[in-house]
C-alpha cells in the first residue's frame, strides 16, 4: 500500500515529517518497504501556453513551436504531434537535469534551436509509462513552476502488509492509525452532491440471487463525458501506482485508494432492462473479460449480469461487453461487498488479481459502502463528469452485526504483565475509532 | 717372466689404491684375478716354461694372487664401511620432530549455532522437543489455526506430498504433537528441526533451512515473561548490550503477534550498513499463543495461557558470523567451513 503524504495531510493535518510517520508507523505493525522522494525537485520545470506551432523546415517529424512561459517567450523543438495553440504544458528549461539523469544543454534539434523540452511523468522520476507529455489546466499561471502547482515533490511510503490489516489498503485506515500518534484530527471527506431530481430507483434496480454477495450498492450519473481527470487527481494516482485512464475509471481508483472500496462503473445502455443480477456463475459460462481473454467460469465465482449475459466478475474484473468507452452516455456504478473466500478462489483459479480483488480478499468494510459511494458521486459532480440521480440503490441481504467486546483494564493488564492506566486504554481505542 | 709379474702386481696395487666403490673393486679383481684375469693367464702360460722354473714361477704368481687378493679384500672392508657411514648418515631420522597430526572433523556452523541457541534455553529450564519432518496438514496447518483459504496453505509456498502429507513448512507441528502429549501439564519446550518452504534459492532464502521454535504454557504465564525470556535469549546470543524490541505483526497461531528486533552488534543501534541503517536486526517471530490453537490442543483458554516464538537457524548464523550468503551454509566448500575450527 503506498501512502502519499500530501494525501494524508488532507485527511490528517499532521506536522511531522513523512519519516516520521513512517517509524510511527512501523512500530505499530505496518512495515515499511520502500521511501520514495517524487519529483525531480526544485527545478526550472515551469507552465507554458503554447503561442504558435510550426512544421519544422528541415524535418517532417518535428515541430518548432513558441510559447509563453510567463517571464519569458521559449522556443522548443518537439516531436509530439497534436498540440495545439493554448494548450498549456510543463517544459524543462535549459539546465535541468531530469530523472534519468540527462541534462538538458542548448542544442539545435536539425538545425533549429530547441530552449527546453516538453515532460511527462516518466522524465519526472514516475514510475510510469507513457508517451504522453503532461497537460496543465488553462486556469494555472504561465511560469509557474512544476513543484508549486501541485505536489510533484512528494514522498511516498510504500508499506508491507500483514493479512490482518485489510483495512489499511486506503488512506482513511491509515490516517486512523496516524492517529493514535497525532494531535490532528480525521477529516471526513467530502461526500454531498447536487443531483438532477430523479430518483435513482425509477431507473435502475438490483437483485442478488447468491449468498456470497452481503450488499450491493449503485448509483446512477446521465450525460457523461468521457475525458482525461484532473491533473491533482492524475498527480494523486501516479503516486499510488495507479495509471490514470479517464475521469471516470480514475475517480473509482480514486476512492479505491481512499476509501478503502472498489468500485465498478457500467455503461448503462448495455444493461438490459436496466437491471442487475448478481447470481452465481453457472457450469461451462463464459466471460470476456476487461484484457480480452476468455474465462472459463464455474460455481463458486460471483457474476453481475443483466437477464442476457454476465458484465462482471464480481469483485475481480469487469467485462468487455459494458465497458465505459469514449461513446459511453450514462454511468452505473456499483459499490458492493463479496465474500473473501469465493473472491479467493475465483482470483486463484483464473491467476487473475486486481486492486479490488486484493483488497476484497482481506475483506472491506460493508457499512461503509454508502459513504464511499457518495464520496465518488461527489468527484462526479465536482468533475462536472455528468449529472448524478438522486439516491443510491442498497440490497443489503447480510448485514455486518456490531461485535461487542467486553472485557477489564485489569485482564488486560493481566495477560501483559503490563500497567497501561485505563484511560491510556480508552484513549487509544477512541483514537482508532472505536 | 718375474718381471711380469712384478709389473702386474704393482698395477693391480695402484688400481686398488684408487678405487672408491665396491662394484670398481669387483671389476678390478676380475680384471687381475678372474678367469681370463692378467695372473691367472700368467698360470696357464707356466705350460711353456722349464721343468725347473715352473714350481718356482707358480709359487711367485699365487703369492701375487694372494697379496692382490688380500688388497683386494682389504680394501673391500674400507669401502664397505664408508658405504655404511653413508647410509647411515642419509638416512637418519630427527626424532625430535612432532607428530604427524591426524584430520579431524568440527563442527558446521549452523550446528554451532544451534547447540548454542538449545544450551541458552536448556539453562532456561527449556526441554528438547523433536518430531517428524514429514507431517500432516492437521498438524502443521489446521492445529494452527491457519485458515482454509490462508495464503501460506498454496502451493507456491508449501511443498505437498499427497493431500493430507507436507513437508513441514515450520516446527510448529511439533509444539502441537507436545501439547496433544503433555496437556493438561505445563510446557517449556524448544522445538529445532529442518524445515522446508517452495522458495527459488538466492542470497537469503533456501528450500530447505532450519528453525528452533519455543513453547511455553501454563497458568498465569505473561506477555512480560515471554519479553523476559527474549531478551535474555538475545544477550546470550549476541552480547550483554543488546536490546530488543518488539513490533506488532501477525501470525494465525499467535494473538498478539509480535516480531522481534534485536539491537545492531555492529553499530550498537546507530545504523550501519551492517543493519541497512535502522540499528535493528530482526531476528524472531512471537506471540501470545491464539486460544484456538490451545483448545484444539487440548488445554483450555480460560485456564490456561501460551506464548510461542520461533527463530531461523541460518539466519541467526548469518548474523552472528556475518556471512553474506545462505548459500556458503549448504555448498559445504571446505575453505568455508575451515574457518569455524
Amino acid at each position: 500500500m503506498k501512502v502519499t503524504y500530501d494525501w494524508l495531510k488532507d485527511i490528517i493535518p499532521v506536522e511531522m515529517d513523512a519519516q516520521a510517520i513512517a517509524q510511527n508507523l512501523m512500530m505499530r505493525g505496518l512495515e515499511m518497504e520502500s521511501f520514495t522522494e517524487t519529483g525531480i525537485g526544485k527545478q526550472e520545470v515551469v507552465v507554458v501556453e503554447i503561442i504558435a506551432i510550426d512544421q519544422h523546415p528541415q524535418a517532417d517529424r518535428l515541430f518548432v513551436t513558441q510559447v509563453d512561459a510567463g517571464q519569458e517567450k521559449l522556443q522548443v523543438v518537439t516531436n509530439l504531434k497534436g498540440l495545439k495553440p493554448g494548450q498549456k504544458l510543463l517544459v524543462a528549461k535549459l539546465g535541468v537535469k531530469l530523472a534519468d539523469g540527462m541534462e538538458l544543454k542548448p542544442v539545435k534539434l536539425k538545425g533549429v534551436d530547441s530552449q527546453g523540452m516538453y515532460v511527462g511523468w516518466q522524465e519526472l522520476g514516475f514510475d510510469f509509462k507513457s508517451e504522453e507529455p503532461i497537460f496543465v489546466d488553462k486556469s494555472v499561471k504561465n511560469g509557474t513552476p512544476y513543484y508549486e502547482m501541485l505536489p510533484f515533490c512528494d514522498q511516498v511510503i510504500e508499506l508491507e502488509l500483514t493479512a490482518n490489516r485489510g483495512d489499511c489498503l486506503g488512506m482513511l485506515g491509515i490516517a486512523r492509525e496516524v492517529n493514535t500518534f497525532s494531535e490532528k484530527d480525521i477529516s471526513v471527506p467530502e461526500h454531498s452532491y447536487a443531483t438532477n431530481g430523479k430518483p435513482v430507483k425509477d431507473i435502475f434496480s438490483v437483485e442478488i440471487q447468491t449468498p456470497d454477495c452481503h450488499r450491493y450498492c449503485g448509483a446512477v450519473i446521465e450525460h457523461v463525458t468521457i475525458e482525461p481527470s484532473p491533473l491533482w487527481m492524475q498527480l494523486r494516482l501516479v503516486k499510488a501506482g495507479i495509471r490514470p485512464i479517464s475521469n471516470v475509471v480514475d475517480i473509482t481508483n480514486y476512492v479505491l485508494l481512499e476509501m478503502n472500496q472498489p468500485m465498478h462503473a457500467f455503461d448503462l445502455d448495455k444493461i438490459a432492462d436496466h437491471k442487475i443480477i448478481v447470481r452465481d456463475a453457472k457450469q461451462g459460462e463464459k466471460m470476456i473479460t476487461l484484457d480480452d481473454i476468455e474465462r472459463g467460469l464455474v460455481p463458486g465465482d460471483i457474476v453481475v449480469a443483466d437477464k442476457n449475459c454476465g458484465h462482471c466478475l464480481g469483485g475481480v474484473m469487469g467485462s468487455e461487453l459494458s465497458e465505459v468507452s469514449d461513446q459511453t452516455k450514462n454511468i452505473f456504478l456499483e459499490a458492493a461487498f463479496f465474500n473473501p473466500p469465493n473472491i479467493r478462489k475465483t482470483s486463484r483459479r483464473l491467476g487473475l488479481r486486481s486492486d479490488s480483488s486484493y483488497r476484497f480478499e482481506r475483506h472491506t468494510d460493508k457499512g461503509n459502502i454508502p459513504l464511499a459511494l457518495k464520496r465518488a458521486l461527489y468527484l462526479f459532480d465536482l468533475l462536472k463528469v455528468g449529472t448524478v440521480y438522486e439516491g443510491i440503490i442498497d440490497e443489503y441481504p447480510v448485514q455486518w452485526q456490531p461485535d461487542k467486546i467486553e472485557f477489564t483494564a485489569d485482564w488486560i493488564n493481566a495477560k501483559l504483565g503490563s500497567d497501561i492506566p485505563k484511560d491510556t486504554m480508552h484513549s487509544i481505542l477512541v483514537d482508532l475509532g472505536f | 717372466m718375474q718381471d711380469q709379474i712384478d709389473k702386474i702386481l704393482t698395477q693391480a696395487m695402484e688400481k686398488i689404491k684408487q678405487v672408491e666403490n665396491s662394484k670398481l673393486l669387483d671389476e678390478i679383481r676380475v680384471q687381475f684375478l678372474g678367469k681370463k684375469g692378467e695372473l691367472t693367464s700368467l698360470l696357464k702360460n707356466l705350460g711353456s716354461l722349464s721343468a725347473e722354473l715352473r714350481p718356482k714361477m707358480g709359487a711367485l704368481v699365487n703369492e701375487a694372487k694372494q697379496k692382490v687378493e688380500a688388497e683386494i679384500e682389504k680394501m673391500k672392508q674400507i669401502i664397505i664401511a664408508e658405504e655404511m657411514k653413508m647410509k647411515f648418515s642419509t638416512e637418519r631420522i630427527d626424532v625430535t620432530l612432532p607428530g604427524r597430526v591426524p584430520k579431524r572433523g568440527y563442527k558446521h556452523p549452523l550446528r554451532i549455532v544451534q547447540d548454542e541457541i538449545e544450551e541458552i534455553f536448556l539453562g532456561m529450564g527449556f526441554e528438547i522437543a523433536e518430531g517428524p519432518e514429514i507431517d500432516t496438514d492437521y498438524h502443521n496447518f489446521k492445529a494452527l489455526n491457519f485458515g482454509d483459504d490462508h495464503p501460506a496453505r498454496d502451493e507456491q509456498d508449501t511443498l505437498y506430498i499427497d493431500d493430507n502429507l507436507l513437508m513441514r513448512t515450520h516446527t510448529s507441528p511439533v509444539q502441537v504433537r507436545t501439547m496433544q502429549q503433555k496437556h493438561p501439564d505445563p510446557i517449556r519446550v524448544i522445538c529445532p528441526g529442518r524445515v522446508f518452504r517452495r522458495d527459488t534459492i538466492d542470497a537469503t532464502h533456501s528450500p530447505q533451512f532450519h528453525q528452533v521454535e519455543g513453547l511455553i504454557v501454563d497458568k498465569g504465564v505473561r506477555f512480560s515473561d515471554l519479553i523476559g525470556v527474549l531478551k535474555l535469549f538475545a544477550q546470550k546470543m549476541f552480547g550483554q548490550d543488546r536490546e530488543i524490541r518488539l513490533r506488532p505483526s501477525f501470525f494465525p497461531f499467535t494473538e498478539p503477534s509480535a516480531e522481534v528486533d534485536v539491537s545492531c552488534m555492529m553499530c550498537g543501534g546507530q545504523g550501519c550498513s551492517f543493519c541497512g541503517k535502522t540499528g535493528w536486526l530482526e531476528i524472531l517471530g512471537s506471540g501470545a499463543v491464539h486460544p484456538n490453537v490451545l483448545k484444539m490442543s487440548g488445554y483450555d483458554p480460560e485456564i490456561y495461557t501460551g506464548y510461542a516464538f520461533g527463530m531461523g537457524v541460518e539466519r541467526i548464523a548469518l548474523l552472528k558470523y556475518r556471512i553474506n550468503d545462505i548459500r556458503l551454509l549448504f555448498e559445504n566448500d571446505v575453505r568455508f567451513l575451515h574457518q569455524f575450527k
